[in-house]
């Protein structure tokens, strides 16, 4: 009976505080991807989930089109461009107010641009793609040596008018002078780093001031971020009122919690595929998103080995991406040959340079000097996926000849030995910052940003080639033809010297609760709150 | 007594020194630069040169030792690397959460762990002592993100009782706090029933049976305040391991305490803040053994500290 009693009131108890998760249709809860973020400042911010919060809070002059990536109008209404192509005129919009309600105009938009060129203040690394190619930045950030190449100083001072390139006209026109012609400028003004905040804000650690349809009403580290809607914003109120951002560090918990209903939203990785496809409820909340990314290995030409053409020739065709992406990503993602995901127009489906072919693979490496084959040692930090990738890579290369080490450290161990060139291969998961081929073609693989991702790259027979194309396309304006001398150069770079060798373009799988109605992410596979409308 | 208190106390000035000295070089002995680490994927020589001069990582590492030391000593410890907020707020946020847990657990390891023991010992050999054996081993074998996962499965998605993960003090302390106690548990039954069971078998039990005490009185008067000693080390140590310990259990059930910033810290070669957690640490460490030390001659008077 005294153990009945007990029973009773156990299961009262568990009753009381038993859980019922309260779902509106006006909040919304996700979980960061990767951990939570350090700054919101968008002048600092430089990771993925810093990016997550202000595409939500903040906004630039110009915007892009949720399914075709083109730049359209945001806090500019329009914008004219110089026939030269170096003065570009942006009209502001009006009636436009700061969350704090101060009026947005001129005066904020040359602030914002003046803190990113500012050194001390502008330490995302967006600033360099924003304002690489406007005058004055050059005064700003006197050019560094590379890594490697000679000690680098500390930044002098920035100069006390801000960066001269960008000019206030009147309360409601800025302009914005470039140095040579930059077609993708426009893109890059949709980058966090050119959101706009307001005049003479510096204090950002509750969150910035911004003009977008929500703000920052809670930020509590290592717990959550809360969104509130800002019900005045300039294209109207957004129908979720409320977004809770949790902070749960492991992607295998954040399924648990989603299956609990406490996520309206959560990623999937390729190795629970196959155990969510066999779930009956499951399955039908599973959605394929696409975003602007490619794996690749990064290369020391410097290297012995490595620096033989026909060496990585016969490692780029000893990858067999079609079995890789079937099996270990359980077709999450498309084999990669070039470098541009298929999302983007230049993107080349008949470009196919290598074919898996282990016995032909073998003799060509015969014919490069090494009859026994050859050892090759490729770096990773710690991402389970990339690991499983990497010793898939390993076995189908072995019948071609390959005996591949994949050596797996740290992240910061990692960076620092990719930094000073001490590492063969290794993988990078190379997000584009913008929809632009220039995005990876510039800053990975051609110009003085090189050695960050190859090292020696000057050793290649065809170096100052590639730079003049590369040169040649990225100021070639948008359209066919741009995208014409992108593709030619993905031909000589992966196809002719393999200077950068794809594997493939993942793509993301996502739960999404049915309440969400549709998959509210944009084609960079970005989600933006303001578009989605729950169902209760 | 006092002399020795004041002389533990003292002892633990070199102790925190040797093992602040410790982890300062091991930290800067690892491979990986913080401000590359900062910099990540995009960055280049001049935004990592000015990054490790405002870490102040740029000075040669004696420099950095004495200016950490004396920061220290003034109360300071830095701020973080990563958040740049001082590193004694960012511990202040998630130690309560830490505390909470570690106690609640506790609560729980000696609220269940000492009575079962009692009745393992008192009923040897029965279906009691069996079944609290039992439980004891599993809870030393079951590796803790194991039971977190079940207890998830379980509690959290079947039963749908308690929420699965998240910081909250109450009912999302439920799992978190069985899962941390579990260890601590197995731990405190075995030590009460093996001390208990020694106790049992001395001479002056059988004088007390004799002398018609009742079997109650026995176990609880004559028995149970002998076996205490043993039953208080094991406690005292493990109150200690729960702080630092309950880190598994913070990762799985996504509580932001102090055990999960200290596997951030290292892995992002975040300096200050390795420094300052386990600064924080070692201090509890040595403290609960200096406390048990302590109140030794208070539970056992024919223990005597001389000078």
């Amino acid at each position: 009976m005294k153990q009945l009693r007990f029973i009773v009131i156990l299961l009262a108890l568990t009753a009381v505080f038993s859980t019922a998760f309260a779902q509106d249709a006006t909040s919304l809860t996700v979980a960061f991807d990767q951990s939570q973020p350090n700054t919101l400042d968008p002048a600092a911010v430089g990771i993925a989930d810093e990016f997550f919060v202000l595409r939500n809070v903040c906004e630039g002059l110009v915007s892009y089109d949720p399914k075709t990536l083109a730049p359209t109008p945001a806090l500019a209404t329009s914008w004219d461009i110089s026939s030269d192509g170096l003065t570009y005129t942006f009209h502001l919009r009006d009636g436009v107010t700061f969350s704090d309600g101060s009026k947005f105009d001129a005066t904020a938009v040359k602030y914002t641009f003046d803190r990113l060129a500012n050194p001390t203040t502008g330490t995302s690394y967006t600033a360099g793609l924003v304002l690489g190619s406007v005058a004055g930045w050059s005064d700003a950030r006197p050019s560094a040596p590379a890594v490697g190449q000679g000690t680098p100083t500390v930044p002098a001072p920035a100069p006390s008018d801000g960066i001269s390139g960008v000019k206030v006209v009147d309360p409601s026109t800025v302009s914005v002078t470039l140095t040579a012609p930059k077609p993708s400028f426009l893109e890059t003004l949709t980058l966090p780093g050119a959101y706009i905040v307001a005049n003479g804000e510096t204090d950002f650690s509750k969150g910035p001031t911004c003009t977008g349809p929500y703000t920052v009403s809670e930020w509590t580290p290592d717990q959550q971020i809360v969104l509130k809607a800002n019900d005045s914003y300039w294209a109207g109120a957004p129908s979720v009122k409320t977004v809770t951002m949790k902070v749960i560090p492991e992607q295998s918990q954040q399924e648990v919690e989603y299956e609990a209903g406490g996520l309206d939203l959560v990623t999937v990785p390729p190795s629970d595929i196959s155990r969510i496809q066999g779930d009956a409820t499951l399955s039908k909340q599973l959605q394929q998103v696409s975003n602007l990314t490619t794996v690749l290995f990064r290369i020391n030409l410097k290297d012995p080995v490595m620096s033989n053409v026909k060496v990585r020739q016969a490692f780029a065709a000893a990858i067999d991406r079609e079995t890789i992406v079937k099996t270990v990503l359980q077709g999450q993602g498309e084999p990669a040959y070039g470098l541009y995901p298929p999302s983007m127009s230049a993107y080349d489906p008949n470009f196919k340079p290598f074919v898996y072919d282990p016995a032909a693979i073998k003799q060509a490496l015969a014919d490069a000097g090494y009859p026994d084959g050859v050892t090759l040692t490729i770096r990773t930090d710690q991402v389970e996926a990339t690991n499983d990738v990497l010793n898939a890579i390993a076995q189908t290369a072995a019948p071609a000849g390959f005996t591949i080490k994949v050596d797996s450290t740290e992240a910061s161990v990692y960076t620092q030995d990719r930094n000073s060139c001490n590492m063969q291969l290794g993988s990078i998961i190379w997000g584009f910052d913008y929809p632009d081929p220039e995005n990876v073609a510039t800053q990975a693989l051609a110009g003085t940003s090189l050695s960050r991702i190859n090292c020696g790259y000057d050793t290649l027979a065809d170096a100052s080639d590639l730079q003049a194309l590369n040169d040649k396309a990225a100021a070639t304006p948008l359209g066919p033809d741009r995208d014409k001398l992108w593709q030619q150069f993905d031909q000589q770079a992966v196809g002719t010297d393999a200077a950068a060798i794809p594997v493939y373009f993942p793509t993301t799988s996502v739960l999404i609760n049915p309440r969400v109605g549709g998959i509210p992410y944009d084609a960079q596979g970005n989600i933006q709150f303001y578009l989605i409308k729950l169902s209760s | 007594m006092l002399r020795y208190t004041l002389n533990r106390v003292l002892q633990l000035i070199p102790t925190i020194l040797g093992i602040y000295t410790l982890v300062f070089l091991l930290m800067r002995v690892l491979p990986g630069d913080p401000a590359q680490f900062l910099a990540g994927a995009h960055d280049d020589a001049q935004t990592i040169a000015a990054l490790r001069a405002s870490l102040h990582i740029d000075q040669p590492v004696w420099t950095q030792y004495v200016g950490f030391l004396s920061d220290m000593l003034h109360g300071n410890l830095g701020n973080s690397f990563i958040t740049r907020r001082p590193v004694l707020d960012m511990i202040g946020l998630a130690l309560p959460n830490t505390a909470v847990l570690a106690i609640t657990a506790m609560l729980i390891a000696v609220g269940i762990g000492v009575p079962l023991g009692i009745i393992a010992a008192t009923r040897r050999n029965s279906l009691w002592d069996t079944i609290s054996r039992l439980i004891a081993l599993i809870g030393v074998s079951i590796p803790v993100f194991w039971l977190g996962l079940q207890l998830q499965i379980l509690f959290g998605l079947q039963l749908k009782l308690f929420p699965v993960s998240g910081l909250g003090f109450d009912n999302h302390l439920v799992l978190p706090a069985i899962c941390a106690s579990m260890g601590m548990l197995a731990l405190i039954m075995r030590m009460t029933r093996s001390s208990l069971l020694d106790i049992l078998n001395q001479d002056y039990i059988r004088t007390a049976y004799s002398k018609g005490l009742t079997a109650r009185r026995v176990n609880v008067r004559h028995a149970l305040s002998n076996a205490v000693l043993p039953i208080v080390t094991v406690w005292g140590t493990s109150v200690a391991g729960l702080l630092s310990g309950t880190l598994l259990v913070e990762v799985i059930f996504s509580w932001p305490g102090v055990g999960r910033q200290l596997v951030d810290a290292i892995t992002q070669r975040d300096y200050p803040m390795v420094q300052g957690l386990v600064l924080l640490f070692a201090l509890i460490y040595t403290l609960m053994n200096m406390l048990i030390d302590i109140a030794y001659p208070l539970l056992d008077p024919r223990i005597r500290y001389n000078g």
